[in-house]
């Protein structure tokens, strides 16, 4: 068991006043990660897109869904946005994966579930899911992908999933992407023969919050 | 593309139905995960298929929807000889 002291050298509390970070990090010596916990504030619905719109699977770097929108950092909100969904990928030979991509800087955004791997709903091994960031333990590999759940040829609510944007900038603009991929999501690929179709999405700053089902069931 | 029009759904239709076509000949047994159980991916391909068969913009237009049903007939025909 470690001892007071250890528990406190891994605990980082570096907020400052013009830092995006509005959470508490520490060090997990387990995962030798850097992981992050949210701090009480708004859960916000900050994005919501209820439209269906649809797509060829025709990348492996990710299918752009046409759902965007513009990260507001001025109101004081956490770092964190949980963001749910309903989607699926037509017939055809291969799964979905999902994540959200920052189309200012063409990075990936981290998923805050990381390390579980495999038969999880949380796969996501492959380079294309990955995104290396500098923390103060150094450069670390971070999950970004989310696995489908569900009916994957059918329309079937997806796992609800808070992604860290405090590595991303005031006004960039994040939107969802999806991918055709293996049934653990950890290859992706480009098959035109199959469509993504995603609708329903809304997005908290904040982690995950109560009555998303409802807003859902009145959306559609 | 954007918002899904029929001519979308005809060519998923007729993809997914000549992919499930494939599958049953070839009496696949693939299964996957779908974050609760494991389900047999022909399971998948026919409910997908039916579930874009039920669309309104699909089941009320004028195309010929019987080569997607004869599909879905034979594969689930298939599905009931897995254990």
């Amino acid at each position: 068991m470690p001892s007071n002291a250890q528990k406190l050298g891994h605990l980082m509390l570096h907020k400052t006043a013009n830092e995006n970070t509005n959470s508490v990090s520490y060090y997990d010596p387990d995962k030798a990660k850097v992981l992050k916990l949210a701090t009480s504030g708004t859960a916000y619905r900050h994005w919501s897109d209820y439209g269906q719109t649809t797509a060829s699977a025709n990348s492996t770097t990710g299918v752009d869904m046409n759902k965007k929108f513009n990260l507001n950092f001025n109101a004081g909100y956490q770092r964190l946005m949980t963001v749910m969904f309903r989607g699926y990928i037509s017939g055809g030979a291969y799964y979905f994966s999902w994540a959200i991509k920052n189309f200012t800087t063409g990075n990936m955004v981290p998923c805050m579930i990381d390390g579980v791997t495999g038969a999880s709903v949380y796969g996501g091994t492959g380079s294309n899911t990955r995104r290396t960031i500098s923390t103060l333990m150094g450069n670390q590999d971070f999950n970004c992908g989310v696995r489908f759940i569900g009916n994957v040829h059918a329309t079937s609510s997806q796992m609800m999933a808070t992604f860290d944007v405090s590595n991303e900038s005031h006004n960039d603009q994040l939107g969802l992407i999806m991918n055709a991929s293996s049934g653990s999501g950890t290859s992706w690929y480009s098959n035109p023969s199959q469509t993504l179709y995603a609708e329903d999405l809304n997005a908290w700053m904040g982690v995950g919050a109560a009555g998303i089902q409802y807003d859902l069931s009145y959306a559609t | 593309m954007g918002t899904p029009t029929l001519s979308q759904y005809i060519a998923d239709l007729t993809n997914a139905c000549n992919y499930l076509n494939d599958q049953v000949a070839s009496n696949s047994i693939e299964t996957f995960f779908n974050g609760t159980t494991d389900v047999y991916k022909v399971q998948a391909l026919v409910d997908g298929i039916k579930y874009q068969l039920s669309l309104d913009i699909v089941s009320s237009s004028s195309e010929d929807l019987s080569a997607f049903n004869n599909s879905v007939s034979a594969a689930e025909t298939y599905i009931a000889t897995l254990p």
